[in-house]
Parts: C-alpha cells; sequence; structure tokens
C-alpha cells in the first residue's frame, strides 16, 4: 500500500495545476494576515485571527474541496482516459487498493495544502512583527483540519468519479460543493457576529462543515480554562471526538460508494 | 507439465444482448506462437481481456498452466506480460518514469530491468521525452518493454506490429520469434494482418463474430489448403469441355474467361498441355499453386477478406 501511495505520488508529476495551488495556498495567507492586524485584530490577536479565517472560515474549507475534486479527476479520471487500468490490474492491483490509495492522497495532500496554509500566514505574522502563540496547539489543529475537510471532499469526489464529465466540469462541480459547504458556515457566522444565541435544536449546528468551524477556536485557544463561559462560549466548546465522528461518518458512507463506482470502471 | 499454458473451455463474454465471444475453446501450447487471426471487431480483443481477467466472462473458464484463473489471479497474473489495445501510460510521464512506477508497483527486485526492457525494444534510457510527445512506433515499443519487464512466461500481445513502419515490423517480429524460440516463452498474439501471422505462428486460430471457426498448426494447415494445377489459356470455355469430356477431368473451377483451376492433383500437367495444344487452345501458363493463409481464411469465414 505505500509503495502504491508512493506512484500515485508519482504520477502527479509535472501537474503545473499542483504547483499553482500550492502558490496560492502561500500567497493568499499574507494579505489575510496583515487585514487581520489592521482591522482590530492588532500585533496581538493578527494571527489568532488569521489563522481562525484561514483554517475555519475560507481558506481550507473552500480550497480543500475544491483540491478534492481537482485530485479526484487528476488521479481517478485519467487512469481510464490513459488506458493505464489494464496496465495496473494485470499487475495484479486489485480495483479496491488502487482506490483506496488515491483516497489516502487525497487524504495527505489535504493536509499539505493546510499545513502549507498555516505555515505560511506564520511566515507573514512573523514578518509583520505580530506575535505567535500556541503554536503547538495550532499546528494540531491545522492538521486536523485538513483532514476533516479531506473527508468533508468524499462527497465531491464521488460526484466526479460518478458523473465522469472531463477536467473542467469536475472541477466546476467541487467549487460548487466547496461554496455550498461554505454557506453553511456563513450563515452561522453571521448569526453569530449578530449576537444571535444559538439554538442547540437547529440541525444546521450539527452538520460537519459547521461542526468543524465550532471546534477550530475552541481547540485553539482556552476557553474551557475562563471562570465563565456564555452560551456563545458554548458554541464554541465542541470536543474534537464529535467532529472526528461526523466527519468519519461522512467517510464511511462516501468511501463505499467511491469504491462501488470505481469498480464498475470497465477497462 | 501441463501441455497448454492457456485452455479456455466454453468461454462467452455477452454485452447487453449482443455476444462479444461465444463459446471459444483456445488452445495455446507451451513454448510456442498462437497467432489469433480475425478481423477488426471479430473479437480477439475482448477474449485477450478474458485471458487476462480484465472483464469478467458471461459463462464457461480460462485456465492458465492448469489453474482457473478466476480465485488464483494474484499467483498467474504475475507469470504474464501483456499489451491490449492502444498503449496505456502517463502522458505526463518520460517512458523510463513509466517503466520505473510499473517496476515498482510489480516489486521487480533487478535494478536493471527497466534499462534492459528499454535497450531490448531500442528505446532511451532516461530520456527526457514525455510520453506524450513519443511517436506511434515509441509508444508501441514502451508497450512491449513493460510486457517482457518482469520477464514472463506467457506474453498475451495485441496487434503487436500496429503503428510500426516496415523495418519496425520486421525487428518486432524477430523479437518474438526470439522470446519464444531462444527463451521459450509462450506468445499468443493477435492481429488481421495475414502475412504477419503466416511468418510468425506455431498454431493458429480463426475467429470470427465471436466465434472461434478454426485452430490448427500451421504445419496441419499448410497441408490442408489446396493445391491445384493452374492453367492460363486462350479460351477457358473450350478448355473446360475438354477437360471433362476427352480427358474425364471433373474436379476443376473456371476463375474467369482464361484461368482454370484443376483440383484433380492425379492429372498430369504434361498430358494436360499436349491435349490443349491439339484441340488448338493456346496456353500462356501452367504452374502448381497451392492456397494462401488468405484463401483459407476466405474459406473459413465465407468472407470477402479482412475488415
Amino acid at each position: 500500500m505505500v509503495e502504491l501511495i508512493r506512484c500515485e505520488f508519482c504520477k502527479l508529476k509535472r501537474r503545473r495545476v499542483l504547483w499553482l495551488l500550492a502558490f496560492a495556498a502561500c500567497l493568499f495567507p499574507v494579505p489575510v494576515v496583515l487585514l487581520s492586524g489592521s482591522s482590530g485584530g492588532g500585533v496581538e490577536g493578527a494571527f489568532e485571527t488569521a489563522s481562525l479565517i484561514l483554517l475555519s472560515w475560507i481558506g481550507v474549507p473552500l480550497m480543500v474541496p475544491f483540491l478534492a475534486g481537482l485530485l479526484a479527476a487528476l488521479l481517478f479520471c485519467t487512469e481510464q482516459d490513459n488506458g493505464t487500468l489494464k496496465n495496473l490490474y494485470t499487475i495484479p492491483v486489485r480495483p479496491a487498493v488502487l482506490a483506496l490509495a488515491k483516497v489516502a492522497v487525497i487524504f495527505l495532500l489535504a493536509v499539505v495544502f493546510t499545513l502549507l496554509t498555516f505555515l505560511a500566514a506564520l511566515a507573514a505574522a512573523v514578518g509583520f512583527g505580530f506575535s505567535v502563540a500556541g503554536l503547538a496547539r495550532k499546528l494540531a489543529a491545522a492538521v486536523l483540519a485538513g483532514l476533516f475537510y479531506a473527508a468533508l471532499s468524499l462527497p465531491a469526489v464521488f460526484l466526479v468519479l460518478w458523473l465522469r464529465r472531463g477536467m473542467l466540469l469536475s472541477v466546476l462541480l467541487s467549487g460548487v460543493y466547496a461554496v455550498v459547504l461554505e454557506t453553511m458556515v456563513w450563515r452561522e457566522v453571521y448569526a453569530i457576529s449578530n449576537g444571535r444565541t444559538p439554538d442547540w435544536a437547529d440541525p444546521s449546528l450539527w452538520t460537519p462543515p459547521v461542526l468543524i468551524f465550532r471546534w477550530y477556536p475552541g481547540f485553539v485557544s482556552s476557553v474551557a480554562d475562563t471562570a465563565e463561559i456564555t452560551a456563545q462560549d458554548l458554541f464554541f466548546l465542541v470536543p474534537t471526538w464529535q467532529v472526528a465522528t461526523a466527519c468519519a461518518a461522512v467517510t464511511a458512507l462516501c468511501l463505499p460508494l467511491i469504491l462501488w463506482v470505481w469498480k464498475r470502471r470497465e477497462v | 507439465m501441463e501441455p497448454f499454458v492457456i485452455q479456455t473451455h466454453r468461454l462467452t463474454k455477452q454485452y447487453g444482448g449482443q455476444a462479444g465471444v461465444f463459446d471459444l475453446d483456445l488452445h495455446v501450447r507451451r513454448g510456442t506462437i498462437y497467432g489469433l487471426l480475425g478481423r477488426n471487431g471479430a473479437g480477439k480483443s475482448t477474449t485477450m481481456k478474458l485471458l487476462l481477467g480484465l472483464t469478467p466472462p458471461t459463462a464457461g473458464e480460462v485456465l492458465l498452466w492448469g489453474t482457473p484463473l478466476r480465485g488464483h489471479e494474484g499467483e498467474l497474473l504475475p507469470r504474464i506480460g501483456s499489451m491490449i489495445e492502444a498503449p496505456g501510460f502517463y502522458p505526463n510521464l518520460t517512458g523510463t518514469e513509466n517503466l520505473q512506477l510499473f517496476a515498482a508497483l510489480r516489486g521487480i527486485p533487478r535494478r536493471s530491468a527497466v534499462q534492459d526492457a528499454l535497450e531490448l525494444v531500442g528505446l532511451p534510457y532516461r530520456d527526457r521525452k514525455r510520453f506524450s510527445q513519443y511517436s506511434m512506433g515509441m509508444k508501441q515499443r514502451l508497450a512491449i518493454a513493460l510486457a517482457v519487464l518482469h520477464d514472463p512466461e506467457l506474453l498475451i500481445l495485441d496487434e503487436p506490429v500496429n503503428g510500426l513502419d516496415p523495418i519496425g515490423i520486421a525487428e518486432m517480429r524477430d523479437f518474438i520469434r526470439r522470446l519464444c524460440k531462444e527463451q521459450g516463452k509462450t506468445v499468443l498474439l493477435s492481429s488481421h494482418i495475414l502475412s504477419e501471422v503466416a511468418l510468425l505462428a506455431d498454431d493458429v486460430g480463426i475467429i470470427d463474430h465471436g466465434r472461434l471457426l478454426e485452430e490448427e498448426s500451421m504445419a496441419v494447415l499448410e497441408k490442408k489448403n489446396r493445391q491445384y494445377i493452374r492453367l492460363d489459356v486462350s479460351d477457358a470455355a473450350q478448355a473446360a469441355h475438354l477437360l471433362e469430356n476427352t480427358l474425364g477431368i471433373r474436379d476443376f473451377t473456371a476463375e474467369d474467361d482464361h484461368t482454370l483451376c484443376v483440383y484433380d492433383l492425379r492429372s498430369d500437367p504434361a498430358r494436360l498441355a499436349q491435349a490443349l495444344q491439339e484441340q488448338g487452345i493456346a496456353l500462356t501458363e501452367l504452374h502448381r499453386c497451392q492456397d494462401t493463409l488468405e484463401d483459407y481464411f476466405k474459406r473459413v469465414t465465407g468472407g470477402a477478406g479482412l475488415g
């Protein structure tokens, strides 16, 4: 399996679009950090605000599903287009194992992308003279966020495989999916910023993208250590296991579907 | 030791309502070259995909070295090298990188395997040319290199000379012959080019509309192919009358107004020539002939030739 995953990475050699995305991951955080510092975050809170925005609001939640859809097209769809499946299956490599290796690559690259975003924000914060604290926790949060959003991207991967509409439409599809997830998060951002008390019975609060959004600030800060916890604080106190369970459920639902579509492919 | 490397029992593949391959009983002997002959769309590629487990059969079974393929893919497929339809490689990687990738997945221990395979087919090692920039002939050669990379016992090659120039075809022919005769490999190749199969194959299978119509060794086929005496004359009708009424020969056909084919080989060519001359029928050519593989193919398939 390790060799298979290594070979999947080799298949992405010279794919310029991935380098462009990596470049975007490094570039995008710079203005976000700067704006965070100049719009009230201050020297102390700029990095905190920027990492919150990038890893749970806009950057990673929008880009990782997009990246996953692109990778699905590059890794899955091009195998059949290039006629390489017959060479792989006669080794033999079992279809399910091949599909799992590709999904593993999507997860790994999602984490790499998230880490790049985080490290770029960190470098920008240090460069602009903003203070950085709680790095270990934030780094762990970045890795976990990458894994969580990769899991949330699996429905887009399934749709790309199932519809098989070529590279451009696959990317558009995953972009639309990313916007749908983002809309769910922004609905809560808007509500919270208007001071609305969370309605715990509202099912939208318990959807995976909103759970991640709620989990991140609580994970990286020490809200739970304060003496008085407000309703808004409670909103952000989501245990990691709850988010992990929700994402595992999405994975458990989508992975068999991905394997089913993949195995049906005629060579 | 199992005499047949490949054996199929009533192998059938149906696509919807149409039969791709029907009731195939194939036998490929160890250490020989088997030529699967057929027109485009006859079922050659489908047969090869079934032999490699790339598509499940609707009915029947495939035996490789006496072992059923189904359930034993892990032990059987590593002993086979194959090239099915168009060469399949990653266009963004070079030829060397492509082979290295597949060598890694196959777990080939020999470090020089990729270089040796490329040298064998006349392709450069570690060049910068990506597969997408390869010519058709280079792509075909790379596919052959992949097939022999792990030194398999059995090679299944689908139209191996497709896209090659005449020199390339001759080189491929020699290469396949050497693999079989010098290295003892068994080769199953498919083609719609009769001359190539005739030059290479020890055994021939003729497939048409998904059915294996004939399976025979080349040696027996050559004996089976009809021999005849061809007469080019000034008046075929008059000559036919002479053959039947004067010489008592009835086993002949008139090809056109000036050509007769006499299948009764007891006929003495000298006596035929003399009889024609006595009747004033001019004889321009007389020689013994034999059906070619193409003639045999047309007879077996009942068709006009290859599509």
